[in-house]
């Protein structure tokens, strides 16, 4: 290479570092468009009440405990068993009719961190409660498949991605727009005489490679025919049914929501959450049975705590324990699973667990990408509570 | 010197010696990569005024100028304002929702506080020896719950960072937030806890495998008796709670209490190296030789001072190989506070800088678990993963990105972006506007993305530009 032609490469390179994902087209060809099955995970962050989401509406017990903000029966989708939906969760009837939304009661640990962010930790690291771990249960799944994931997650909103830390596994993140942070320029072979070099060079090419043609197949994704109701969540879910009609280059989606954090002037808030989430999963649900692509699809839900039995003097409710999880999909085993927590039998004012969190993990990951059930067993260590249907 | 010099109190004579000084080099002054590479090593990256500082110097007055400055104790950034409020507030509001918001409001202006100073201290090394006491000693936020006590722990390592090791081990014994986090508080006779007794022998003094369960549990009973005063967030000592009785530690029987304990741990051949071993691997990323760490830890053993101890190792052969140049990854903080002392964007807002080393896996007084950032993650490799590598990658894009960009950004940064590469280069002393001495300011190693520097030396701020914002990107940019 000669002096003269050095600086235009020069500055070609810093362009295409600086450029973002575009600038990498034509390094590879674009990522066939062929459909996978993909997890879409929607973390509702903050602890979302569990008890004002399937509502035991008919127990004496809930309706004197929550007399401010408890929900009566009038506003809940019945589903039998004294147990009802939240009405902002109406939408989604059919697919509990079709057979196709299970209700997971009761998920969580003992004993419990009312810590937002140290439960958190607990669920994202699939963890024994109180011994703290570094590695996420993602990073445990798809251990020694990383070359064969060269992208394990794509994150539509902004996420620590504890679920993958303490592993080599790239995660990126996009907002509904599909905008992409800042692509890795290819890391060049260098000598590795250098090993501290040598680890950031091999993250880098390993980065590089889960960015590699992404914005192209971003850009290559098909718009759904089915409207998507027109808020963040919308936006958001129909971006990931998108990705799942076009084929996802990441076999976990990740939807995180925030605002669960109920402490005070709960109802409007809460209210206004469970609506948006019950109308996007089922916009989710219909655009992806009309695209075909339903049976590919696995929707669970995830949240730090449930909120605690009793409401508190400000019309909102404080960190609790057990809660309810959806999972909903073409393939799923849709009804309840799991046991109602009791509400007479308290511990520290909470409800008890009755499915561990860590079953209820492994078994969303075993339904979703159900090839992998049995290293979902493994990276969770109990085994997987059966979702999937047949 | 220069104090010698500004005694003789005439103004032509300085000049004459600082002209002296600058050209009659002495024959072992520092090259511009040696002056760099210790600067990067004991602070946080390396500015051109910083290194331009240290060229006249040889490798040991360099080292002493350093330390001579750590051991001034400057606090020119103002505390928080609640700063000495009773240290309890939080732990004692009924309500939790009440106490969680104010916790993470102050918790988030606590961090903020820490690396303000961090970006404007002119003792560098000072901030990084109290960072690594703050993981040696970790010690959480979350669980203390008490921003206040926090700021005191944090005031203490600073104070002893260079000092005596056995008065920082001693003082650490009775901290309350220590007392807090490793549940010595209410630790009694009748139920002495070993949690502190445990972490004190395997991770502050002597390391796992150099003491046995029965040592731990005779040392948690010397530990008793101190609680973390509910009203006012004091570590008091309360003779009725402790247990007064013979304990046998190491062979050793007496009515042993904290401060006993201590000198016996410290007595102990593992104890001096095992902290000369730590922080020596805080500095010189190769293993040391054979024989190199007890000569380090036989100074430490003789004196229990730590700025001799770090002197030793920072004048080392070891430190300086040129291999040692760019060996090691740099961490989240000492990353993000480089990158922004070194464009001189010293003003940043601290807040959304400490959220960013959160991000980075770094959060400053929230340390992943008692044995701090380092079992976690290694002193490097692990700080680097495809996630914190993009991250790392999308917060110079934010730091030094054109206009289009600036408008996503974290607020309070959107000033200085865009122009903001273009204003540091304008800014630099004529001398180091070359790309060459600006690639080996900017970058530990050669850049693995770029091969060929444009041909002529250029002073244009715009070609300039270009060239770093492509050093920042580069792989060897996470270096140190």
């Amino acid at each position: 290479m000669t002096a003269n032609r050095a600086q235009p490469v020069t500055r070609r390179r810093f362009l295409r570092v600086a450029g973002g994902g575009v600038a990498l087209a034509g390094l590879r060809p674009a990522r066939a468009a062929a459909r996978r099955r993909t997890l879409i995970l929607v973390k509702l962050a903050g602890g979302n009440d569990g008890l004002n989401t399937v509502v035991p509406y008919a127990d004496p017990v809930y309706r004197r405990s929550r007399p401010a903000i408890g929900l009566e029966a009038g506003e809940v989708l019945r589903l039998g068993d004294g147990l009802g939906l939240h009405s902002g969760l109406a939408p989604l009837e059919e697919a509990w009719a079709a057979g196709e939304l299970a209700v997971v009661r009761g998920v969580g640990y003992r004993p419990p961190d009312r810590s937002h962010f140290r439960s958190m930790d607990v669920w994202e690291t699939g963890g024994e409660p109180g011994v703290p771990r570094s590695q996420g249960w993602l990073a445990r799944l798809f251990e020694g498949r990383a070359e064969a994931t060269p992208l394990a997650m794509l994150v539509i909103g902004s996420d620590p991605q504890v679920l993958l830390a303490g592993s080599g596994l790239a995660a990126v993140a996009t907002g509904a727009d599909a905008a992409l942070p800042p692509a890795a320029a290819t890391a060049s072979d260098a000598p590795a005489a250098n090993p501290a070099l040598a680890h950031v060079l091999a993250v880098q090419r390993r980065l590089a490679m889960a960015q590699a043609g992404l914005g192209e197949a971003l850009a290559a994704l098909p718009s759904l025919a089915a409207p998507f109701p027109a808020h963040e969540l919308g936006r958001r879910l129909e971006f990931a049914a998108r990705l799942v009609a076009g084929g996802s280059p990441a076999p976990v989606i990740l939807v995180p929501v925030t605002g669960f954090d109920t402490h005070a002037g709960q109802r409007p808030v809460h209210d206004a959450l469970l609506a948006a989430l019950g109308d996007g999963l089922a916009a989710l649900r219909r655009a992806l049975v009309e695209a075909e692509a339903w049976p590919f699809a696995t929707v669970a839900t995830y949240s730090e705590f449930g909120r605690r039995l009793a409401e508190n003097a400000s019309g909102g409710t404080d960190h609790g324990t057990a809660a309810p999880q959806f999972v909903m999909g073409g393939g799923i085993a849709g009804g309840w699973h799991g046991d109602q927590p009791s509400l007479a039998d308290l511990e520290d004012r909470d409800t008890v667990p009755t499915v561990d969190f860590r079953a209820y993990l492994a078994g969303i990951a075993a339904a979703g990408l159900p090839d992998m059930a049995d290293a979902a067993a493994a990276a969770l260590g109990v085994p997987p509570l059966a979702l999937r249907r047949g | 010197m220069r104090s010698s010099v500004l005694a003789l109190g005439c103004r032509c004579v300085l000049p004459l010696l600082l002209a002296l000084a600058l050209f009659a080099r002495p024959a072992l002054a520092l090259s511009e990569a040696e002056a760099r590479h210790l600067l990067a090593r004991t602070g946080f990256g390396a500015t051109a005024a910083e290194v331009d500082r240290l060229l006249p110097l040889d490798r040991a007055a360099a080292v002493d100028l350093l330390l001579a400055e750590a051991a001034r104790d400057e606090g020119d950034v103002p505390l928080p304002a609640w700063a000495d409020d009773n240290p309890m507030t939080v732990r004692r509001l009924a309500d939790a929702a009440v106490a969680d918001a104010l916790l993470a409001e102050q918790g988030a202006e606590l961090k903020a506080w820490w690396i303000g100073r961090m970006l404007v201290s002119p003792a560098p090394l000072r901030e990084r020896m109290t960072l690594f006491w703050h993981g040696h000693f970790a010690t959480a936020l979350s669980k203390v719950r008490s921003p206040q006590l926090m700021l005191r722990q944090n005031g203490l390592i600073r104070r002893h960072a260079l000092g005596d090791f056995r008065a920082l081990l001693t003082a650490m014994t009775s901290d309350p937030a220590m007392l807090l986090y490793l549940d010595g508080d209410g630790s009694t006779a009748a139920a002495p806890n070993e949690n502190l007794a445990r972490e004190v022998m395997e991770l502050f003094v002597l390391g796992v495998g150099s003491y046995g369960e029965a040592d731990v549990r005779e040392a948690a009973r010397a530990l008793t008796g101190w609680i973390v005063h509910p009203a006012t967030g004091d570590a008091v000592f309360v003779p009725d709670r402790h247990d007064g009785g013979d304990k046998t530690l190491f062979g050793e029987t007496g009515a042993w209490d904290a401060e006993d304990l201590v000198r016996i741990l410290l007595a102990r051949p593992e104890a001096a190296r095992f902290v000369a071993g730590r922080l020596r691997a805080q500095f010189i990323a190769a293993p040391p030789a054979p024989g190199e760490l007890e000569a380090l830890a036989a100074g430490l053993r003789r004196d229990r001072q730590i700025a001799p101890l770090l002197r030793a190792i920072l004048v080392s052969d070891a430190f300086w190989r040129p291999a040692e140049r760019g060996a090691m990854i740099a961490g989240p903080v000492e990353w993000l506070v480089g990158t922004l002392r070194l464009l001189d964007a010293r003003d940043t807002p601290p807040e959304p800088v400490a959220a960013l080393a959160a991000e980075l896996g770094q959060d400053l007084f929230e340390p992943p678990n008692v044995a701090g950032w380092t079992a976690a993650h290694g002193f490097g490799e692990g700080w680097i993963t495809p996630t914190t590598l993009a991250r790392r990658l999308a917060t110079v894009q934010r730091f030094v990105a054109g206009p289009r960009e600036a408008a996503a950004g974290i607020p309070g940064l959107a000033a200085r972006r865009s122009a903001a590469l273009v204003r540091w280069l304008d800014g630099l002393p004529f001398a180091w506007r070359t790309p060459e001495r600006l690639q080996a300011l900017v970058l530990a190693t050669p850049p693995t993305g770029v091969d060929v520097l444009p041909v002529a030396a250029s002073p244009d701020a715009e070609v300039l530009a270009d060239l770093v914002r492509g050093w920042l990107a580069d792989p060897a940019f996470q270096l140190r």
